[in-house]
């Protein structure tokens, strides 16, 4: 697989080939027999790049993620993700690429019975990471997001917000290529907002492409990233104009 | 290694209790059905043999002297008869004892005619009773051989009664088995079906999580499995500490047959391969639904 690094899509002989993180070409997608609830979205993120998504309730920015972390399936179009076509990946080479995507679910998708801890380092242990290094960064990341008393909670016992952090610490501990994250501060306070954004901000500067969902339009003027609307199912303004 | 570490699965949940009691009860009947089927196999076999080994010739003769010389003839046929290990005549006495309980007592005995009696001694693989019989009438008219031909005939039948209800018995338990197996172990990742879908979105590989789950499956099978047969091999020693006093009035084998030990351990081993497997097929169909 070919590695895009901030900048060889520019310069580097892989110009044809690094095209972006994640390019989408006329996708459609439904869920099973139902309405076509995406469509025709055609965009491109490029390494290293840093997007929020936005639009109403019920437009689809959720369901546009979930074709990202290939939780689903296209109805239409073709779906890139580093370069490659998605479509014609095994089921472990879609394993794989999930193995680079971080993502925050809107409802975080935490696994009750393990400890806040042990939710945090669960991908390190999936990529059989050396155990003492996922401790180091497990109970570094959640002193981080301000947990550090919470290690051996499970998620029934914390709360909204908690959950939240905890799902966000999971989702970075990887350091992922792509961070896809679903209304990631909609449950922190206005400190804890400051401070997760701060963290994304942060991945973004590494390397990370950063792809954010939100209704918080206070948090995208201050930021000043580029926005992508969804409406109905489609992209305003038209593509060509939505890409930074 | 890995699967170990991520430390997932059935902690807690329903699945980790019911699983294990469940294999030790199916274990245990499966396995009480095996040596079922094996014992009863064992005892008519060796009813069928002490038959087919021993055979008697009843020599009646009108007078005493006649009778001497059919049962030298009759002995010189059946010595030079094949599969014949042995024939000898039965003293009067002996025979005499053996009529004893059931004519009464011995001074009466005394003054009966009584038949002179050749005990044969057969390879039962060896020999055939017909053929033998058909000689020994052509040549030695006033010798009759029993064959225990009917008690044999009605012997196979039950074998084959015994062996039909008892095979079937154990057929519908392995079903019964299998299909309990199956659901207990298809309940409890339905139940995980999230934790499934999680470990998928992380970027976990179909056979790290299939290899997962297959062994706690695979361990909590083992568990309930080898409690199950241990709790089978005891009840048969016990059923045949009950039985050994028996054994030898009515013909039962000696020791609980070879055969069962040799498919008893089995029951627990496939019993446990069945819900691995079964939690195999279940994790991969579970994936296969998740893109
Ligand atoms: N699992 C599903 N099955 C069927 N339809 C679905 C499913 N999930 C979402 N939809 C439909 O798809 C459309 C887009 O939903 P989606 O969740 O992507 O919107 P959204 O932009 O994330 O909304 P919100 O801001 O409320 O989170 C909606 O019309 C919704 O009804
Ligand atoms: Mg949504």
């Amino acid at each position: 697989m070919t590695v895009c690094h901030r900048g060889t899509w520019r310069w580097g002989a892989e110009w044809q080939r690094c095209r972006g993180v994640v390019r989408f070409e006329g996708v459609g997608m439904r869920y099973g027999a139902g309405p076509e609830i995406l469509r025709d979205i055609t965009v491109r993120f490029e390494p290293g790049s840093f997007h929020f998504l936005t639009g109403p309730s019920g437009a689809g920015k959720t369901s546009l993620l979930k074709l990202m972390y290939l939780a689903e399936r296209a109805s239409a179009g073709t779906i890139h993700l580093f370069d490659r076509d998605v479509g014609t990946m095994s089921r472990d080479e879609r394993a794989a690429v999930r193995r680079q995507i971080g993502v925050i679910f809107r409802d975080f998708r935490l696994l009750d019975h393990l400890t806040a801890f042990d939710n945090v380092v669960l991908p390190l242990r999936i990529f059989g990471e050396n155990e003492e290094r996922a401790r180091t960064f497990g109970s570094e990341l959640l002193r981080w997001v301000g947990l550090a008393e919470d290690l051996d909670t499970r998620p029934p016992a914390l709360s909204d917000g908690q959950k939240q952090r905890v799902a966000i610490a999971r989702a970075v501990i990887t350091r992922p290529r792509l961070l896809l994250a679903d209304e990631p501060t909609g449950n922190v306070d206005a400190k804890q907002g400051i401070r997760l954004t701060h963290l994304f901000q942060e991945l973004n500067r590494i390397g990370t492409t950063v792809v954010l969902a939100t209704h918080d339009e206070a948090w995208i003027e201050r930021t000043g990233h580029p926005v992508l609307r969804l409406n109905a199912g489609r992209l305003v303004p038209p593509p060509a104009q939505a890409e930074a | 290694m890995r699967a170990r570490r991520v430390g997932l699965g059935f902690e807690g949940g329903p699945t980790r209790r019911a699983l294990p009691a469940m294999m030790a009860s199916i274990v245990l009947l499966t396995g009480l059905a095996v040596a079922a089927l094996a014992g009863a196999d064992a005892a008519i076999a060796r009813w069928q043999y002490d038959l087919r080994a021993r055979l008697a010739v009843e020599v009646g003769a009108p007078s005493a002297e006649g009778a001497d010389t059919v049962v030298a003839a009759a002995l010189d046929v059946l010595r030079g008869s094949p599969g014949v290990v042995a024939a000898r005549e039965i003293a009067g006495a002996e025979v005499r004892a053996l009529l004893e309980p059931w004519l009464g007592e011995a001074s009466e005995i005394a003054s009966l005619p009584l038949p002179r009696l050749i005990d044969v001694e057969l390879d039962p693989g060896g020999a055939d009773a017909a053929v033998l019989a058909a000689r020994l009438q052509e040549r030695v008219p006033g010798a009759r051989l029993d064959d225990h031909g009917r008690w044999l005939d009605a012997l196979s039948r039950l074998a084959l009664a015994a062996r039909l209800l008892a095979g079937g018995a154990l057929t519908l338990t392995a079903i019964a088995a299998v299909l309990v197996i199956v659901l207990t172990t298809h309940a409890g990742l339905a139940a995980r079906r999230d934790t499934i879908e999680i470990l998928r979105l992380l970027g976990a590989p179909d056979r790290l999580v299939a290899r997962l789950f297959q062994r706690q499956i695979l361990v909590m099978s083992a568990i309930g499995a080898a409690g199950g047969f241990a709790l089978a091999v005891a009840v048969l020693l016990v059923l045949y500490d009950y039985l050994a006093p028996l054994a030898a009035t009515y013909g039962l084998p000696a020791a609980l047959p070879r055969s069962m030990w040799l498919a008893l351990p089995a029951v627990p081993i496939l019993a446990a391969a069945a819900a691995a497997l079964a939690c195999r097929v279940t994790v991969r169909r579970l994936l296969g639904r998740m893109p």
